[in-house]
């Protein structure tokens, strides 16, 4: 159609219909114009004045103004040659343009830093894209995706232009996947590139040039199809998302395996020699249990409470069941005595003295795994298997388990503490009008201005002197009144009195009287709270 | 019925080769009892070895002229040899159990060559000031609930020392190194006889080399 071949040339749609339309009904002034295409008058006007100015149409000395179209051969030849004297000009100018272009660029640097985002479909798109953004490094291309990427990228030449790279000491470096059978395709680029091992739980891949351009997928499919169009990539130069990609990188890149210590745990099973630092909690916990499934010979755990390193009883059953000797220091407490009664049967248990929120699992004397308590930065969680290190953390641990108290002194220690909160409610109750008040766990101060804690402190109404009261059990008995006898003299104010619920030795007794202390033994309350209101 | 014991009667309980501990709760308490064992020595033809920390060398020479010991012309004689625990036990901050061994063995065969037995006393409070407990325990055990030598040695614990420094655990340990344990207050003394205990299963518990 003429209309549409007018606007190839240079007219738009309606000075092509107009053209067309005054060279079939000749000259005609601007009203019919108007009409003919439904214009207002200054509409139909603005498009004609145009069209004469092009050349196109001509107007006559006349009343009405009469417009009427040019002959087409001479318009389009005079096109022709303005045209191709553009061309000319253009060509001509083209070196001075670009010249003083440069110029503006290194003055304005910014207008080139403009990010611009693009997304790339198709496979055969994205590795040509790939393949153009290594050819445009000068410090560093990090590339992480997986092997079977990579064996396809091989065949895109991917290895050979990073050859080339390297040769121009661009730091290559390429995290992936690596598993049993795909350690020969590893192999290939290790000769190019710093390959580590990364376990990369769904296919993604990144590529990050310098700090300049980011290409990350959005969608990828593994197959061996070059021309799928289900591959599909992010590519961007805003350098704020390109430094982001690159940090986030670079810290996975610390956090992942160097691959020949990677290919000589597949081929071999054994561990790489290392220090692994793991900053998710869950992370941590989940290696927890993998040490103490993968256990052949012993476990030794310390741990603050049990239930926060979320090790089941049957995970440390099962180990057990395996032969595996399991000590445990953790605190045992009213709350949890029910699980460690349990879990005493299958693990040895000892009651931590330490309030220090360190744990630490080792596994078979050669695993270890530390959690450090709560800071600024989070959970730090080391785990390693550089032998000095689990061995001199070894020592630590059995320092604390020697130190470590008998669970069954723990346990009995834990029910004389129940008991003594009935006992505080029987000697409530019984000794209403002769008790003025009755403290637990409290300090008392000593003639030289030295604390001491006593279970119980209950002052009388009648007396001056209050009573303090400790509750012993049959192994701490001797000490205790030690300790007490040591201070005898600056707690010349006080009652002393220890209490047990079973009955003393002589020659606990014999010490006690040397130390002026009085001695309980009673397993029933209503008879201690008649021993205590007596005394 | 009076469950303490007189001093007198006490020290009446402790014979030749015996190895004693005694725990005081009071300087004043410990001195009762270890100026009788001094005096009561004396009197009965025996050389007196102190090694002490608590106080000073004139301050125990001073106590011990103040309950009737002629102390000059003793210690010219070297019937009385008192001597302080860097001289003895801690030597430039090292304890060396044979050669402390070396000391006993010296001075015991210079009173035997003058007829003479011999009372000892050692302070203790030494080892748990300067952290030396455990060589302490190895001292102790290597002396023998029964001692090899010819005396009557009493190794002098201040209970509050031992209870300060953190301790507490290793009282019963020295108990059953010793054949007697004493306890001393102001309000009495009482004597007793420490269980058998394998000694293996005092070196399991506190991680030494007897």
């Amino acid at each position: 159609m003429l209309t549409q071949k007018l606007v190839d040339y240079g007219l738009d749609t309606h000075e092509a219909e107009i053209y067309v339309f005054l060279s079939s009904i000749g000259p005609a002034p601007a009203r019919v114009i108007a009409r003919k295409f439904n214009f207002n008058r200054m509409k139909a006007y603005r498009t004609l004045k145009s069209l004469e100015k092009k050349g196109l149409i001509q107007s006559t000395i006349s009343r009405p103004i009469k417009f009427v179209a040019s002959p087409l051969e001479a318009v389009i030849n005079r096109q022709l040659t303005e045209t191709k004297m553009q061309l000319s000009n253009m060509e001509k100018n083209q070196s001075n343009i670009i010249e003083e272009w440069k110029k503006i660029i290194k003055t304005n640097s910014q207008q080139l830093e403009e990010p611009r985002f693009r997304i790339y479909q198709g496979r055969q798109e994205i590795y040509d894209l790939m393949l153009q953004m290594c050819n445009r490094a000068s410090k560093n291309i990090y590339l992480v995706t997986t092997v079977n990427d990579l064996n396809r990228l091989s065949y895109m030449g991917l290895e050979d232009q990073l050859k080339a790279c390297l040769k121009k000491n661009i730091r290559i470096r390429i995290l992936t996947d690596i598993q049993k059978d795909t350690i020969s395709e590893v192999e290939a680029y290790n000769t190019s590139a710093n390959v580590r091992h990364l376990k990369l739980p769904t296919p993604i891949r990144s590529l990050i040039i310098d700090e300049k351009e980011a290409l990350t997928t959005t969608s990828m499919e593994e197959s061996i199809n070059f021309t799928t169009q289900s591959d599909v990539g992010l590519w961007t130069t805003a350098s704020n998302f390109v430094v982001a990609m690159r940090i986030f990188y670079e810290a996975v890149w610390d956090l992942s395996t160097d691959s020949d210590a990677r290919i000589q745990y597949l081929e071999t099973g054994i561990l790489p020699t290392t220090l692994q630092t793991i900053h998710d909690i869950e992370e941590g916990y989940s290696k927890i249990r993998e040490m103490v499934k993968q256990s052949t010979n012993k476990l030794d755990i310390l741990v603050n409470d049990l239930r926060s390193i979320t090790l089941s009883y049957f995970d440390l059953e099962e180990a057990a069941k395996k032969g595996v000797k399991v000590r445990l220091l953790t605190h045992v407490d009213e709350f949890n005595l029910d699980d460690i009664s349990m879990l005493s049967k299958i693990v040895q248990i000892k009651e931590s003295f330490t309030e220090f929120n360190l744990e630490l699992v080792f596994k078979d004397g050669k695993e270890l795994l530390r959690i450090y308590p709560l800071s600024e930065t989070g959970r730090n969680i080391v785990w390693s298997n550089i032998l000095p290190h689990v061995e001199t953390l070894g020592i630590v641990y059995e320092e604390y388990w020697k130190r470590g108290i008998e669970l069954e002194s723990q346990i009995k220690w834990i029910q004389q503490k129940n008991l003594m909160n009935t006992l505080k409610q029987s000697l409530l109750k019984m000794g209403e009008n002769a008790i003025e008040k009755i403290l637990q766990n409290e300090k008392i101060i000593d003639s030289v201005g030295k604390e001491h804690v006593f279970e119980l402190i209950i002052t009388k109404r009648v007396s001056s002197q209050p009573l303090c009261i400790n509750i012993v059990t049959e192994k701490d008995v001797f000490n205790k009144i030690l300790v007490l006898g040591a201070n005898r003299n600056e707690l010349n104010n006080f009652k002393l009195v220890l209490l047990s619920w079973e009955s003393f030795k002589a020659e606990e007794k014999r010490l006690a009287e040397l130390y002026r202390i009085q001695l309980i033994s009673e397993s029933n309350i209503s008879k201690i709270t008649e021993k205590i209101l007596q005394l | 019925m009076k469950s303490t014991d007189s001093v007198k009667q006490v020290l009446s309980s402790i014979k030749n080769t015996n190895h004693v501990v005694l725990f005081y709760d009071s300087i004043q308490s410990k001195k009762n009892f270890l100026y009788s064992f001094l005096a009561e020595g004396l009197e009965n033809c025996k050389g007196i070895i102190y090694i002490y920390f608590d106080e000073t060398y004139d301050a125990i020479r001073q106590d011990l002229k103040n309950i009737g010991i002629d102390v000059e012309p003793n210690e010219l004689s070297k019937n009385i040899i008192i001597k302080k625990y860097d001289e003895w036990y801690i030597e430039k901050g090292k304890v060396d159990i044979d050669k402390i061994m070396g000391y006993w063995k010296s001075a015991l065969k210079n009173f035997e060559e003058k007829g003479l037995g011999a009372h000892a006393v050692g302070e203790t409070a030494c080892f748990f000031k300067l952290g030396k407990v455990r060589e302490l325990l190895r001292y102790e055990y290597a002396l023998h609930k029964t001692l090899d030598l010819p005396m009557e040695a009493v190794c002098a614990y201040n209970l509050k020392t031992v209870i300060e420094t953190g301790y507490t655990d290793v009282i019963m340990p020295v108990i059953r190194a010793h054949g007697k344990a004493i306890f001393v207050s102001d309000n009495g003394t009482i004597i007793i006889e420490p269980e058998e205990v394998e000694v293996t299963d005092i070196e399991k518990l506190l991680d030494i080399e007897i």
